[in-house]
């Protein structure tokens, strides 16, 4: 699969992209439609855009305990995201990157989060059962990572293919 | 086996007696009368003196001292006796016919006050031959003024000290105080096997440079060792009391002097001096968390072992928590084929046929076997390789460090099938050489054991909320203690078997058996120079046999000058 770079910088394309969306917005159904000048692809293409970020601020959402995760991911989907996730936020002092193939039907995104883990101390390893010993039965901490995204269209819209951190 | 005072075997192979508190109070009678002997004179200036100490907690404890040693408290008179340190004064009695003793240490400038209430029987302690304490704080009632604010503390300023002790016995132990709520000793009269074991303890700060400390040697004698510390003179004045290995009352009080060791780094928050044990919810009444390992230690019979291993066993296939920041295992022995000839011990040879697996083959005999194997290359050329010999009647492993630019290994040979626990592992060190294409005739060269990590200690940063701290206490001896991943402050401790052999200059084979604890056999090869180690961990238990990973970065803590405590031959281990 081939894929095109909309932009390295998402958040800069969306902001360009909402100031430039509302007048095309207004004025497509005549004059982008008619003309097919190409604005037709180009609001597509933005729609799709926003649709993924929606997609994944609801997904993050739900990791948070806001919903069923399971409504946002492909039925072949997988989510790959390691053990005791408790809370995840997307890490705003990186720029997110976002690709969109060609074809309009499959996209990635990455971006830096911080991710707090619980780690409960079960296993029989003397450290564990000493952990467990002084008081100590999980232990939570935040650490820095990357959500992995692949994205899917079908005739229901955008899913998530794949999400990992890394 | 014959009782022995101080056991001739490890303590934590010996079968203290389960004494009731009859015997124990059959065995106080005549020491509550007389109060403890002393090679140093005992004090009497406390005649027609009644201490009446307001405690937080127990009330208003009276003390009233007669001519003599005679004391009488809560009707009940007896002996007691007295030790006074620069301007703190240690006194304790037992009292007649009752199973109950005191310890109070009295500061005559502040008139501060903390008292000891000693008993047997009745819990927390698991062991009526273990003494319960509980720590009052408070101060002594006199004079018209305001009663004081301040108070003796539970304090942090001891961790990471050790002092070497001679008490006017004659007696000498090294005191390593690695812990706010544990400490590890080291008796090197008394005891024969130059080994350190682990206890809860107590650190009072009285003044800037004046402490109280207490230790029970919970899980062996239960016996409590209580002194005052005068930190700048280094000098004691304590009290031993309990029941030793023949079951005879020791109770006698003792003056001591150190030599001051050293200090390891303590790792609380700058700034952090708060010393207060994690809280234990609906506690009893001198209750502290006293690690008891063996109580929950799996126990397995030899058939039960076969069957486990038969059913369950894991070879570097699960994530380990003790590798969690470990580094990858390298794959540079892959292709490669050696023999490995141990002194007095089997010629391996192996074939590397993959990353993760090998062949094996012991002392030229039967057909090559498979094996899953993990290796890591600590230091270039110097590895790191572990796997199970299938079809030995011990499940045996090989944890061997090989030096392939010298042509130098050794070998720490794990097996289960102990004469104590069929589950728990044992160790012994095999030194050898290294035959192959390429590889250097060491000739009769071998590692050595090394004294370079006497007395270190180390934390390991195992993964997110678990960390330990390793202390080499003695030449066989390995302890490690467990911190509050939250705040830093180390607490609770153990130790076993350690044996330690240099590889290189700053690269070190370690290991631990964790005898009557869980029965681990723990291997580590401690790079210094990048202050990371790679090991591997051979455990058995009811939930299998596994051989698997250890890995950390590593902070050097410290290191105490202890050498010239230990005799040439003490690394030798008895089981």
């Amino acid at each position: 699969m081939s894929e095109t770079p909309i932009s390295a910088d998402r958040r800069a394309f969306l902001k360009a992209g909402s100031l430039a969306a509302a007048p095309l917005a207004m004025a497509a159904p005549a004059a982008a439609l008619a003309a097919d000048d190409g604005s037709r692809a180009k609001l597509a293409r933005l729609e799709d855009e926003r649709a993924i970020e929606a997609l994944q601020r609801k997904f993050v959402r739900y990791l948070n305990g806001a919903g069923d995760c399971g409504e946002v991911i492909a039925p072949s989907g997988s989510v790959e995201l390691g053990e005791g996730l408790c809370t995840i936020a997307e890490d705003l002092r990186h720029e997110p990157s976002f690709a969109l193939a060609d074809d309009g039907l499959t996209a990635s995104a990455r971006c830096a989060c911080r991710v707090e883990r619980a780690v409960a101390f079960t296993g029989d390893t003397t450290i564990e059962r000493m952990a467990r010993f002084e008081g100590l039965g999980q232990h939570r901490h935040e650490e820095r990572a990357v959500l992995a995204m692949e994205f899917i269209k079908d005739r229901e819209g955008w899913k998530i293919a794949r999400a990992r951190l890394v | 086996m014959a009782l022995e005072a101080y056991p001739s075997v490890p303590l934590f192979r010996y079968p203290y007696t389960q004494l009731t508190e009859a015997q124990i109070q059959a065995g106080l009678a005549s020491a509550a009368q007389a109060g403890p002997s002393s090679r140093s004179p005992l004090e009497r200036d406390l005649a027609g003196t009644t201490l009446r100490i307001v405690t937080d907690g127990a009330g208003t404890l009276t003390w009233q001292f007669g001519e003599g040693n005679r004391v009488t408290f809560e009707g009940a008179t007896g002996g007691y006796g007295a030790l006074t340190l620069d301007h703190v004064t240690l006194i304790t009695h037992v009292v007649p016919n009752s199973t109950r003793a005191w310890a109070i240490a009295w500061d005559r400038h502040s008139n501060l006050a903390t008292v000891f209430e000693l008993w047997w029987g009745g819990g927390p302690a698991p062991h009526t031959r273990e003494i319960n304490r509980a720590v009052w704080h408070g101060y002594v009632q006199g004079g018209d003024g305001d009663p004081p604010a301040e108070r003796h503390t539970p304090t942090v300023r001891m961790e990471g000290r050790a002092y070497a002790w001679t008490e006017d016995t004659g007696l000498r132990t090294i005191e390593y105080y690695c812990s706010y709520t544990y400490t590890h000793w080291v008796e090197l009269d008394r005891l024969k096997d130059n080994r350190g074991y682990s206890a809860p303890a107590d650190y009072i700060q009285l003044t800037e440079d004046l402490y109280l400390f207490a230790r029970v040697e919970a899980e062996f004698s239960g016996m409590l060792q209580m002194y005052l510390v005068d930190s700048n003179r280094l000098q004691s004045a304590g009290v031993r009391l309990g029941f030793n290995g023949a079951d005879e009352l020791e109770y006698y009080m003792f003056r001591g002097t150190a030599e001051w060791l050293g200090q390891n780094a303590r790792f609380q928050k700058l700034g952090d001096f708060s010393a207060s044990p994690i809280p234990i919810e609906n506690a009893k009444k001198g209750e502290r968390r006293i690690y008891r390992p063996v109580a929950t230690m799996d126990k397995m019979t030899p058939e039960e072992v076969n069957a486990v291993v038969a059913s369950d066993t894991h070879v570097f296939d699960r994530p380990s928590p003790m590798a969690g920041n470990g580094t990858p295992p390298s794959g540079a022995l892959a292709t490669r084929s050696f023999a490995v000839e141990y002194d007095g011990g089997p010629r391996m040879e192996y074939r590397f046929v993959s990353a993760d697996q090998l062949q094996w083959r012991k002392d030229g005999r039967g057909d090559w076997r498979q094996a899953k194997y993990n290796a890591w290359e600590v230091m270039p050329g110097a590895f790191i390789f572990g796997h199970l010999l299938q079809g030995e009647p011990n499940h045996d492993c090989h944890i061997v460090v090989a030096d392939l630019d010298v042509g130098l290994a050794t070998n720490f040979h794990g097996f289960l099938n102990t004469p104590y626990f069929a589950n728990e592992a044992g160790a012994e060190t095999l030194f050898g050489k290294v035959v192959g294409q390429g590889i250097p005739d060491p000739g009769s060269r071998r590692h050595q054991r090394t004294r370079d990590l006497l007395g270190r200690a180390f934390t390991w940063e195992y993964a997110p909320g678990l960390n330990s701290m390793h202390l080499y206490s003695t030449p066989n001896t390995t302890s490690w203690i467990i911190p509050n991943a939250e705040t830093g402050h180390f607490g609770t401790e153990w130790s076993g078997t350690g044996d330690f052999v240099k590889i290189r200059d700053q690269l070190y084979f370690a290991r631990w058996c964790e005898e009557a604890c869980n029965g681990t056999l723990g291997t580590l090869l401690l790079n210094m120079r990048t202050m990371h180690d790679a090991g591997i961990g051979y455990h058995c238990g009811k939930n299998g046999l596994s051989l698997s990973a250890v890995g950390a970065p590593a902070r050097h803590a410290g290191k105490f000058e202890v050498d010239k405590f230990f005799g040439p031959d003490a690394w030798r281990t008895r089981p």
